[in-house]
């Protein structure tokens, strides 16, 4: 865990299989908001990050304006109206690169750098 | 079955269904994180609980609606099964236990069929006595109509829906399901709602059927920034699973064919528009039913009924009473078919949010034409709520909010099994604070404020017009999301 990341840190991560090489943040937050449930011609499933990590909350403020808090309402609106249930929350970035590399369709966000080669780093769309 | 073998039976019933629910949400909270992270089957849910205070008001005719003095319980315990076999699939039930107050506006209808009058045969009375007996009648069907309303703790299948995805644009849903209409219906757990109470719209006086059994085609996309969702279902419609099942019900559904119902709901949210979001709600059926009515049959002589006749209206219920209980081994139940309807929905629905500040809304307008009366429904309901969320850090939030709700009908006597209210319009105002930790426990405090009115003349012949028909409250939640 670290403290005080921007947003250049971050990196968006999906199976190398993804014919994607890039993603804009738009795609992200619908992605993340559960609006769209297929990306690159798969079913997407996006991974999320344990509230401790402090990276959870610059993801959720650049892509998606929202805070931990706000972002953990909005899944509970969406359960209990019956639309769906919040990304699997990882309590390592590890575990989710290591997710990520065996799941075709995951996706996630970690610190840039703990990515490595089993995963494939999307770059941002302008 | 006896009564107390019934009372057994249903014991037995919640025990079978709550047992596992308990059980459930143990092993939930047990799962080891590593496990959660790839199971497909999910249990999640809320509770909450409330306490209240009114100050009764003497013949108020609302009151039935409403938890007289102090009272403190829990209120609902929703249970959710979530199970996703593969990606395309998904199995979705919840279960509600409710500390409700069910509100059966209807008793049996009383009539009763006068063949002789202290030795006189009926068809030989004069024409004016046998007018008095009529209006007397009317009084007495009327004074049966008055609601009737009684807690009730039960638990109750809210939906139990199978989705299948083909893509973005198309998911088919089978089973029953929440009525996709406006905002309130689907949101409809504490945790999430901003006030305590709901509409009345969306709940004692629901213009939309709350849930359904049916199919649904659903689906969505973007274009652009524009997102647009759609609902559309056919179902085998309006029907009160809590009203059916109660033996003094009264009313009974038939022909089934004819409750078919069809509707849907449409939404267009514009992500550079502070997510403003509007939608349509739509929804139309039949319904037909037959009624249970008390026929009493008089062929003797009777002191009572000369003055019941010369009763005003506030004595007739009473003195009626009275006169037919030496003659209730005569009175006999029948069924005829009472109601033949259909109804027609159409809703619209907003929200949007500005600097903290979020604004909602929705106007619902319902016709039900009675094809039995040959009268015309117009029921007219229209909300508003407007909060402010104040985030004070990372876990603790706090909302004002005010909320404003209209609700009025035209002609009562067409639309039966939905209302027969002794006034013809109903304001109500709220005002709380909803105060939310960690984002999934709210603790909640209004003061609510009923005003009934009574302009327009109604068929039901009442004794308050002289009552103040206003009626305020507190109430307090908390509210939990697991």
């Amino acid at each position: 865990m670290s403290i005080g990341h921007s947003a250049s840190a971050l990196a968006i991560i999906t199976h190398p299989s993804c014919k994607e090489n890039s993603i804009s943040a738009a795609e992200i937050k619908r992605i993340y908001k559960g609006k769209i449930q297929e990306w690159a011609g798969r079913t997407v499933t996006p991974l999320d990050l344990d509230p401790v990590h402090s990276v959870k909350n610059t993801f959720l403020k650049h892509y998606l304006n929202m805070d931990v808090m706000k972002y953990r309402q909005f899944w509970m609106t969406q359960a209990i109206k019956g639309t769906g249930t919040a990304p699997t929350e990882m309590k390592t970035q590890q575990d989710v690169v290591k997710y990520v590399s065996s799941h075709p369709g995951a996706i996630a966000y970690v610190e840039a750098v703990v990515s490595d080669s089993t995963v494939k780093v999307l770059k941002i769309k302008e | 079955m006896g009564n107390r073998e019934k009372r057994t039976f249903g014991r037995i019933r919640i025990g079978i269904l709550v047992c596992p629910m308990l059980l459930s949400i143990l092993q939930s909270f047990l799962l080891p994180i590593n496990l959660q992270a790839d199971e497909r089957f999910k249990v999640y849910g809320f509770i909450d609980a409330g306490a209240g205070l009114i100050e009764p008001k003497e013949n108020h005719p609302a009151l039935g609606f409403f938890r007289q003095g102090f009272n403190f319980g829990v209120e609902h315990l929703n249970l959710y099964f979530d199970f996703k076999p593969n990606e395309r699939t998904r199995a979705l039930a919840e279960l509600s236990y409710g500390d409700d107050i069910i509100v059966s506006h209807w008793r049996p209808g009383l009539e009763f069929e006068p063949i002789r009058i202290d030795g006189i045969p009926y068809t030989e009375l004069s024409e004016s006595f046998r007018n008095s007996l009529q209006e007397i009648q009317d009084n007495l069907n009327a004074q049966s109509y008055l609601p009737d309303t009684a807690r009730s703790h039960s638990v109750k299948l809210i939906r139990a829906q199978m989705d299948f995805r083909m893509n973005e644009l198309l998911t088919l849903r089978a089973g029953r399901f929440i009525t996709p209409a406006g905002i309130w219906n689907v949101d409809h757990g504490s945790p999430v709602l901003i006030t305590i109470g709901y509409p009345y719209q969306s709940s004692l006086l629901p213009l939309f059927p709350l849930w359904q059994e049916g199919l649904m085609l659903m689906g969505g996309t973007f274009i652009d920034d524009i997102e647009i969702n759609y609902n559309l279902f056919g179902s085998t419609g309006w029907r009160d699973n809590d009203l059916d099942n109660k033996e003094t019900y009264p009313f009974r559904t038939i022909d089934s064919w004819k409750h078919m119902g069809a509707g849907g709901h449409t939404e267009v949210s514009f992500e550079k528009l502070q997510g403003i979001t509007v939608g349509v709600s739509g929804y139309a059926g039949g319904d037909h039913r037959t009624e249970t009515y008390a026929v009493a049959t008089i062929d003797r002589p009777s002191s009572k009924l000369i003055s019941l006749i010369s009763a005003d209206s506030s004595q007739q219920e009473s003195m009626a009473r009275d006169l037919f209980t030496p003659y209730m081994d005569e009175i006999t139940f029948r069924n005829r078919v009472r109601q033949l309807k259909h109804h027609y929905v159409a809703g619209i629905d907003a929200k949007a949010s500005y600097a903290n500040f979020t604004l909602q809304g929705e106007i619902n307008h319902r016709e039900v034409d009675n094809e039995m009366t040959g009268g015309v429904n117009e029921f007219f309901g229209f909300y508003a709520l407007l909060n402010y969320l104040y985030s004070v850090n990372n876990w603790l939030s706090l909302t004002p909010y005010f909320m404003f709700e209209h609700l009025d009908w035209t002609d009562p006597t067409s639309d039966p099994t939905l209302i027969q209210l002794p006034f013809d319009s109903w304001n109500s105002y709220i005002g709380g604070l909803n105060l939310c930790l960690w984002g999934n426990a709210r603790f909640k405090a209004e003061y609510r404020y009923n005003q009934m009115g009574l302009e327009k003349p109604v068929r039901i012949k009442h004794r308050y017009s002289e009552v103040d028909l206003s009626l305020g409250y507190w109430v307090g939640q908390f509210s939990l999301a697991f």
